[in-house]
């Protein structure tokens, strides 16, 4: 590793990096003598009780941490709408935390089953057409209108596949970005498995130029996560169970040269490593930027 | 899916219809993955509401319990902790019932216990207690935790809750242990709130218990003694403050 000079030490801290608090690790991480990360992101939902060990333990991690809210049931696609009661207490989260970033993911997860509202407990794909991209723009404008403050959108996994629409995802993501003025948050796994499910060609090459329709002002955080190998012909699970891949990690190289000024995120769900392999990772990300800025310079 | 007509309202429901109903044993695999995600998150998030029927009836069981589950009570909230209630009455209906009957009430505490665990707690109002001096007790009314809830059973619940809430979720109570906690007397009778510092449990006796019914059904203060004249109510609110049980008189 190369010895960072201190401008450009200013110059890394202005781009954070960050780690998924899970629950697995939350006693580690207020431990007095855990090291520090200059964020931790928390799913919302885990949250959203009123009262109890939860709500105090969120006092805990916000006095000690910057926090990053990520919503992982809003589905900001759906044509049904966003509840007014989930969006209540998404809300209250906000307000309460104050949180230095706040997402959710271009998806859908609300509709009906004969006429009965449903949750569908997972993040389902959106068609890329127009009629679904004013469902979106529409839901993503009463949620910052609520919250007050800008909204990161995350692409996702999806595990089907749609016949040729109005727009190609990144276009999608691009255009409902300059529609609202909320920002984007890259999963470049996620983009790396879409690929890799669906396509025949080199998918870090793919993702590379899928960066490339990314408006750059607009991109305020990336995503790195690694996902558990599967047979050839299965499809690839995004179950953020593995460490970053070395193909997710390349494509980090070129997202910080793109996107110099975007937050970094860790993500690790499931199969969780000790908290201190966890910063690892996240030292891993920030020795990166630091990399591809000296290069850069 | 098909048709590039159809409305983003049908798209979206016919796809959480194909989630939620249609096999997808012999086809689509990007379905498989939907329903097998929705099926695994489901038991987790059962498990994690009832963590010790979980432990008493095992993985499988809650797989299939959650599976069932979801054809009876559809999530709508967004969020699991939200989804579950239906779970006592499931079990009561299935095959567990007959070899197990105590399991629905042990469902039935731990969904209580769920609520009140998440549920805000609400600081006594000290000053509101002057209205046993100032005002006339037929005008004077008890106001209980929003949390606060009271069950039965016929079966020792709380030693089988303890009991099993001080092992990991690895381990399984001895025979011993169990046969200890069933032959236990307990008053069948549970108070459930959520206090400054934890969820309480306690054991009340049937008095108790009747005279927190009262409560809750809205009579003053005057009334519940006219119903329970042998009721120590100097005593009773003494330790109903102690143990967070009250937010006010009014």
């Amino acid at each position: 590793m190369t010895a960072i000079h201190p401008l450009k030490q200013a110059q890394i801290h202005a781009t954070p990096v960050g780690v998924g608090l899970r629950h697995e690790h939350y006693s580690a991480a207020l431990l007095p003598s855990s090291h520090s990360v200059d964020f931790v992101e928390i799913h919302a939902e885990n949250f959203f009780a009123e009262g109890g060990a939860a709500s105090r333990l969120l006092d805990q991690i916000a006095e000690r941490y910057k926090v990053s809210i990520h919503g992982t049931a809003m589905g900001l696609g759906s044509a049904k709408g966003i509840q007014p009661e989930y969006l209540k207490k998404f809300t209250r989260l906000v307000n309460r935390v104050n949180p230095v970033l706040v997402s959710d993911h271009a998806c859908f997860t609300w509709g009906n089953i004969d006429d009965m509202p449903v949750h569908a407990g997972d993040l389902l794909p959106l068609k890329f057409n127009h009629a679904t991209m004013n469902v979106l723009a529409d839901n993503i404008d009463r949620v910052q209108q609520a919250l007050g403050r800008q909204l990161l959108i995350e692409n996702i996994v999806s595990y089907k596949q749609f016949s040729p629409s109005d727009y190609s995802e990144a276009e999608f993501l691009a255009t409902v970005a300059e529609k609202t003025q909320c920002g984007l948050l890259v999963d470049l796994n996620n983009v790396l498995v879409n690929y890799h499910n669906f396509t025949n060609g080199n998918a870090l090459q793919l993702a590379r130029q899928w960066l490339r329709h990314m408006p750059v002002n607009a991109v305020k955080e990336i995503h790195l996560a690694g996902s558990t190998p599967v047979e050839p012909g299965m499809l690839i699970i995004d179950d953020h169970a593995q460490p970053v891949s070395d193909e997710c990690w390349q494509l980090f190289d070129d997202a910080t040269a793109r996107f110099p000024n975007a937050a970094t995120l860790i993500e690790w769900d499931n199969d969780l490593p000790s908290w201190p392999r966890l910063l690892y990772e996240a030292n891993k990300a920030r020795c990166r930027q630091a990399m591809t800025t000296e290069l850069m310079a | 899916m098909s048709g590039g007509n159809i409305s983003v309202m049908d798209y979206q429901s016919q796809f959480l219809n194909e989630i939620y109903h249609v096999d997808s044993t012999l086809g689509d695999k990007g379905l498989q993955v939907y329903q097998n995600n929705l099926h695994m998150t489901a038991m987790l998030s059962l498990t994690v509401t009832y963590p010790v029927l979980a432990q008493m009836v095992g993985e499988q069981a809650m797989f299939v319990l959650s599976h069932r589950l979801l054809r009876a009570e559809l999530p709508e909230s967004g969020d699991w902790a939200d989804w579950g209630q239906q779970l006592p009455a499931l079990i009561r209906n299935s095959e567990l019932n007959a070899e197990h009957p105590y399991l629905v009430d042990i469902a039935q505490f731990e969904w209580v216990f769920h609520l009140a665990s998440r549920s805000q707690f609400h600081a006594l109002n000290s000053a509101s207690l002057q209205r046993l001096a100032d005002e006339a007790l037929e005008q004077t009314f008890i106001t209980l935790q929003p949390s606060l809830k009271y069950l039965r059973s016929s079966y020792p619940v709380h030693g089988l809750w303890r009991l099993h809430r001080s092992q990991t979720e690895q381990e399984v109570p001895s025979r011993q242990q169990l046969e200890n906690v069933m032959n236990h007397q307990e008053t069948g009778c549970y108070v459930i709130a959520q206090g400054a510092h934890n969820t309480n449990i306690v054991e009340v006796y049937e008095d108790e218990f009747n005279w927190l019914r009262g409560i809750s059904d809205g009579l003053s203060v005057a009334a519940l003694l006219d119903i329970f004249p042998a009721f120590d109510f100097a005593a009773w609110i003494a330790s109903a403050i102690q143990r967070d049980w009250i937010t006010h008189l009014e």
